[in-house]
């Protein structure tokens, strides 16, 4: 590229890797409201390899790719553009169109989840191969390289949000592809005068989409949005767009809302709109306030029988239903805490807002550690739906339903105060076990030895409403439960005194045991059950916050003969996806990264210190993302900023780190001393940022923005380094082997991604910090070891 | 020409019965494996499920799965039951032949069908149009006359042909709407599976006694075992 200004070059490479990573966020979210969040991960992670081929592909044709590097280079850009909006089309032709629930029951869709994940391969491969070439050919200024990938990368999490905020996941491909070729333009010859004209018309042409898209979104049949659509007269009325999902808002004559209603109730049940979050139910819209009366006769209305609370605290408050419901007196202060801005705003300015409502946008745990106030009345999430979940919330994190989540609600309620929690029945029996079982630990954590004076709880058909109360339940309050019971058909589960007969007067359960169990998980032998029963149903702590992760593996041959393959599957499909794109990335990185091993034995030599020493780094830059962005939603308040501040973060402050390692000599003792550096500070966090992010959860936002920028920055700093120096003595010794490491460091960060969140599911995050130290240590040692 | 019209016949007139009594057998095998093995004694219902042809209420690309141990998709995502699930449900509400039953959620009209072998009157009512007449147009080729269907919000049952001696729900729904207790005969029974798509559900029956009093009872299709390895 004989003309080519470096700076040029920088910009180039840096404008890619941003509209990479936009296409990269913003793809996840299309993925998400056509299937589900997990089938995005899973798709992303297969694309993501397109990094480590593109390596291989780049060792194995070097020679040929560098003697054209004129044409490839802006060519290869130009492709990824194209393929980012291309991609998408094409997935949705109806004989690629995949489906995820289908994936364990009909074989033939395993074929098309891999035809799927061929299509979103290209445009990573295409830009991989771009970045990967510019490496290899400029080897000498690969700390200044490696800083433009990363801080455009860095910028493209923090430009991906802002898209989110002003566009359509259908529109932001086309702009994501009109960056990508306008960084082939800028790099383009003014030799090449017909290719110029070719790539700016078509940049052209993807700007224009992105104003008008022709894309649209092919829902799964499965989907809440889909089948609601189905009914009669349904429609979408509004949507918008945000980081936090794309909310859709939907009216229907035919939709109602009465969850677990008293079979003894003979009225009208109220008609609602809905409010879909990527296309997922995120709660029914009331029409008016007083809809929500209709509570009046489920087993959540036990609290208002008990007590007159003054302030509420409504956590993650969704649609407001159970706001609208505590605030029908005038007497009541309610707090209506609430992470997901959009899903509040359109449904409150829908039903109205009552004067004596106060809305915060926040996580629940973040709130509820800023709030100095003591609540009589906090109110949590209904758990699982009816029948019981696919088990797709297996790995998603919730800081709320964890022994400290409890424990923090417990110390904020005041004297009388009350936590509400209803949990949907399910079969097998795991979400009422799990929330018995962690009630009892929260209260055995605060020196209660006996839970049952202070938990009750009431069954209905289908629902079960737990109570834990600050101080014992009075006489007079279990007299009330009783007639509570007794006026709506429901049955006590647990109370002082019960017996077998007054737990099932009107709703009986042919497998009886939830009694057995519950008894168990309020004395002191839970222990012996937890390791007894087929599902996991030890409580969720912070280290690990998976409360819907019932899967326990020894267990899953028991379940497959009880239940059949097909239904076994579906208890735990999230967990189960997860696993399956482990191994779907394990073997293609052997497939593309070791075989083409063997095409290139006579030339690369130090093989084994290049698979060591990348696989270390590769490993151990992913783990401690993946640990950082979960302590940081704690600590933050929200995923979103997590996600954004933690990805921009630490891309940044790598990039800083990469072009100050440019100055640094090209000898193993530099490289020795920032591994030592990143070592001991990795094992340093896996003991104290538990400790730092408790602390300052209290401290104002500004002030924790400052520390998380410090926290995340000061390893990241030094993450940064080992790459390009890594890169940068292999070039000076045996250089067809970069574009080897190169790929080895991308396979191994995408495999690390799904091997984190199975680490954090089994053993906590604190171990996945363990971990990455000594992934780096990995690294370190390769630097000791005589070639 | 005529030689191929002649071969075509040929083919159709040896073939058909074949592809008949393939699934005869098919169905034979399903009530043996599927449902007697698991419990299910009810001659009347064991009947039914030998009688009704399920490849002929599933959708073309399904058809080879028709009698398959499993829940399969119809389309608007939306399933037809796993054919022990079926039996099992018919079962539950004790059928006999001079009954007049509801069912909400026709669906691919299997359960309406394995429900007319046995009594004298079903009515079914299906909210999603196109699932709903697809259904009407298939039980009309198998020549069922005793079921009557319409294309309506099931919350509010059939009235002019209530009471019923039991309803069936083949839809899993958050609650049970008030009209339908209401159209249920006293000593009624009324029976709603639970559990998501694709999984082994569990049901819900709904016993009504006189007086207006009522008992759910909540069954397992499965034999139970215990979920514990101890």
């Amino acid at each position: 590229m004989g003309g080519l200004s470096l700076n040029r070059l920088l910009l180039s490479i840096g404008l890619l890797s941003l509209s990479m990573i936009a296409y990269q966020l913003s793809l996840m979210q299309y993925l998400s409201i056509v299937q589900w969040y997990h089938f995005a991960y899973m798709i992303i992670a297969i694309a993501l390899l397109g990094f480590g081929t593109a390596g291989s592909f780049l060792a194995l044709f070097r020679k040929r790719l560098l003697n054209s590097i004129e044409f490839v280079l802006p060519f290869s850009m130009g492709l990824s553009g194209i393929f980012m909006p291309f991609s998408i089309w094409l997935s949705g032709r109806e004989f690629i169109k995949f489906d995820t629930y289908l994936l364990f029951v009909e074989q033939e869709e395993v074929w098309r989840l891999v035809l799927f994940e061929l299509i979103f391969f290209v445009p990573f491969f295409f830009c991989a191969l771009a970045i990967g070439l510019a490496f290899i050919r400029y080897t000498d200024r690969i700390g200044k390289l490696y800083f433009s990938n990363l801080v455009g990368s860095g910028l493209g999490g923090l430009v991906a949000v802002l898209f989110l905020w002003v566009a359509s996941p259908l529109e932001i491909p086309f702009v994501t592809g009109f960056l990508a070729l306008l960084a082939a333009v800028l790099i383009l010859s003014k030799k090449r005068k017909l290719f110029l004209l070719i790539t700016s018309v078509l940049a052209i042409i993807l700007l224009a989409f992105s104003f008008s898209s022709p894309l649209s979104f092919n829902l799964s049949q499965y989907k809440g949005l889909s089948r609601t659509l189905d009914l009669p007269d349904t429609k979408i009325e509004t949507q918008l767009n945000s980081p936090y999902g794309y909310v859709q808002y939907v009216s229907s004559p035919v939709l109602r809302y009465a969850p677990g209603l008293s079979l003894s109730y003979t009225g009208d049940v109220p008609v609602t709109d809905a409010v879909f979050n990527n296309g997922d139910w995120a709660g029914v819209v009331l029409k008016k306030p007083e809809d929500s009366e209709i509570l009046n006769y489920t087993s959540f209305a036990l609290v208002r029988e008990l007590l007159e609370p003054k302030d509420v605290l409504v956590l993650n408050a969704g649609t407001g239903v159970k706001s609208h419901y505590f605030a029908s007196s005038d007497s009541r202060r309610i707090f209506h805490v609430e992470p997901n801005e959009p899903v509040s705003e359109i449904s409150l300015e829908s039903t109205g807002i009552l004067d004596n409502v106060e809305i915060f946008f926040q996580d629940g745990r973040s709130f509820l550690a800023e709030s100095k106030r003591k609540y009589d009345l906090i109110s949590l999430p209904d758990i699982g739906s009816f029948g019981g979940n696919a088990g797709l919330q297996a790995i998603q994190e919730d800081y709320l339903f964890t022994v400290e989540g409890f424990s923090m609600m417990y110390h904020q309620l005041k004297e009388n105060g009350i936590l509400s929690l209803t949990v949907w029945m399910d079969y097998p029996y795991r979400n009422s076990l799990k929330i018995t079982a962690t009630f009892a630990e929260t209260l055995e954590r605060n020196g209660i030895d006996d839970p049952t004076r202070q938990l009750i709880a009431v069954r209905s058909w289908n629902t079960i409403t737990y109570l834990l109360k600050k101080t014992e339940f009075t006489q007079n309050q279990i007299l009330t439960i009783q007639e509570f019971c007794e006026r709506l058909s429901f049955d006590p589960l647990i109370l002082p005194g019960i017996s077998l007969e007054e737990r099932t007067r009107y709703n009986s359960l042919q497998d009886e045991s939830l009694f057995l169990y519950t008894d168990i998980l309020l004395d002191e032998k839970r222990e012996e059950l937890y390791e007894s029963y087929d599902f996991n149903i030890r409580p969720a702590t912070d280290d690990q916050p998976y409360f819907s992760q019932f899967l326990k593996w020894q267990s899953f041959r028991h379940l497959q003969k009880l239940f059949g393959d097909q239904s076994a599957s579906f208890f735990e499909l999230g967990y189960l996806i997860v696993l399956v794109t482990f191994f779907q990335s394990v073997v293609l990185a052997i497939l593309l990264i070791i075989l083409p091993l063997f095409f290139l034995r006579g030339k690369l030599k130090k093989r084994t210190w290049i698979l060591l020493y990348f696989s270390g780094l590769g490993l151990g830059f992913m783990f401690v993302e993946m640990v950082l962005i979960q302590r940081f939603i704690l600590f933050l308040g929200h995923p979103v900023y997590s996600v954004a501040a933690v990805i921009s973060a630490m891309l940044l402050f790598s990039g800083f780190g990469s072009w100050l390692s440019s100055r640094f000599e090209r000898h193993l003792g530099s490289i020795k001393t920032v591994l030592v550096i990143i070592v001991g500070t990795l094992l340093l966090y896996s003991i104290s940022l538990p400790w730092l992010i408790e602390v300052g959860m209290s401290a104002n936002f500004g002030f924790r923005i400052l520390l998380s920028l410090i926290l995340i920055g000061l390893p990241a700093f030094f993450m940064g380094m080992p790459f390009p120096l890594g890169l940068s003595y292999l070039s000076a010794r045996n250089e067809s082997g970069v574009p080897w490491a190169w790929g080895i460091n991308g396979c191994l960060s995408v495999i690390s991604t799904s091997l984190a969140t199975i680490i954090a599911v089994e053993a906590g995050f604190s171990i996945i910090m363990i971990l990455a130290a000594l992934a780096y240590l990995l690294t370190l040692g390769t630097c000791f070891v005589k070639n | 020409m005529r030689l191929g019209f002649s071969i075509l016949w040929i083919l159709i007139y040896f073939l058909i019965p074949v592809y008949a009594q393939q699934n005869e057998e098919s169905r034979n095998h399903m009530v043996e494996r599927q449902i007697k093995a698991r419990g299910i004694e009810d001659k009347a219902v064991l009947s039914a499920m030998r009688n009704v042809q399920r490849h002929q209420l599933v959708p073309k690309d399904q058809v080879r799965n028709a009698y398959e141990d499993r829940p399969l998709p119809i389309g608007h995502g939306q399933t037809i039951s796993q054919p022990y699930i079926v039996a099992f449900m018919t079962e539950v509400i004790q059928p006999e032949p001079n009954m007049k039953i509801l069912e909400i959620g026709t669906g691919s009209g299997y359960q309406a069908a394995v429900l007319a072998e046995i009594v004298d009157e079903v009515y079914t009512i299906e909210i999603v149009e196109p699932l709903g007449k697809t259904a009407r147009r298939n039980l009309n080729n198998l020549g069922y006359s005793n079921i009557t269907s319409k294309i309506a919000d099931g919350f509010y049952g059939w009235e002019e042909h209530a009471p019923f001696d039991a309803i069936i729900v083949t839809a899993a729904s958050e609650y049970i709407p008030p009209p339908l207790i209401e159209q249920l005969k006293d000593g009624g029974r009324m029976v709603i599976p639970v559990g998501a798509p694709f999984t082994t559900q569990h049901l819900m029956l709904v016993e009504k006694r006189k007086g207006g009093k009522w008992k759910t009872r909540n069954l397992l299709p499965v034999r139970f075992v215990p979920f514990t390895r101890n």
